[in-house]
């Protein structure tokens, strides 16, 4: 699978071929661009989930922005490896954007958008949902949450996985194998 | 030589994000950063998990460390 996790895509064409795109920026992310991305001939459906920063978490209220850290070089990757993953479970999936904010975000911006296109909604559904699922399972990311009231670290942070073990979690959870559900998406 | 790469809780506690520790094994190393970063930092450091060059390991603390490596503690993760 071509995966592009060039930073310098942003604003311009994903690089012709590319199958998945996946990336950190600390700049706003290009939510439109990256939906209109997977578009493809063969998909007659593209599943997208945008993560925003709220301004409440765990009844903390007044929440500001949040600060988002990475481990520079590793997230990108466990993202290509998300992505790749994705495609071996649903291999009917064409496209997938998978991007994440760094930095600074304000509480009503885009953090996070994974956006999955496949021949139908089912597969296109399951397959963004395992995105974002193993992403915050498996992504080495952090953040600070900014409030009236000071700066916190969330407590709902989740001790890391490899990203098969968060993406056999996953499986786990559903009770089905995956073979099964490819089966069911495609009935 | 072995480069220390902290993240989130961690980098916080230890008010570092990066140092270079001399250690023979992973348990040294963890030691030393203790005794250098304090009480805080060491309680966070139990919550961890402990990659090597981006590959998990098990917190065994006999893990061996060859001059080059690059170990991170990352404190649960919170992307999305």
């Amino acid at each position: 699978m071509t995966i592009s996790n060039d930073p310098s895509t942003f604003g311009t064409p994903v690089p012709p071929g590319a199958e998945a795109w996946v990336a950190l920026t600390e700049r706003p992310l290009p939510c439109a661009q990256a939906q209109e991305w997977v578009v493809h001939p063969e998909c007659g459906a593209v599943a997208t989930f945008t993560g925003i920063v709220r301004n409440h978490n765990n009844g903390r209220e007044g929440i500001t922005h949040i600060d988002y850290e990475s481990y520079p070089g590793h997230a990108e990757r466990v993202l290509g490896d998300i992505a790749a993953l994705c495609r071996e479970y649903w291999p009917a999936v064409r496209r997938i954007a998978v991007l994440h904010r760094t930095g600074r975000v304000l509480t009503g911006q885009a953090s996070v958008i994974c956006c999955v296109s496949a021949p139908h909604r089912h597969e296109a559904i399951e397959a963004m949902t395992f995105c974002i699922d193993v992403l915050k399972a498996s992504a080495p990311l952090w953040k600070t949450e900014h409030a009236r009231g000071g700066t916190a670290w969330p407590d709902n942070g989740t001790p890391i996985r490899s990203v098969r073990d968060a993406a056999d979690a996953w499986w786990d959870d559903r009770g089905v194998w995956p073979a099964m559900a490819a089966d069911q998406a495609g009935s | 030589m072995t480069t220390l790469r902290l993240f989130g809780r961690a980098r916080s506690a230890a008010g570092v994000a990066e140092d270079v520790i001399e250690a023979d094994d992973l348990g040294e190393l963890l030691r030393t950063a203790e005794e250098r970063y304090g009480r805080e930092f060491a309680d966070v450091a139990e919550c961890c998990v402990v990659w090597v060059n981006g590959e998990h390991v098990s917190t065994t603390r006999t893990t061996p460390l060859r001059p080059g490596d690059e170990v991170a503690l990352l404190p649960p993760v919170a992307g999305g």
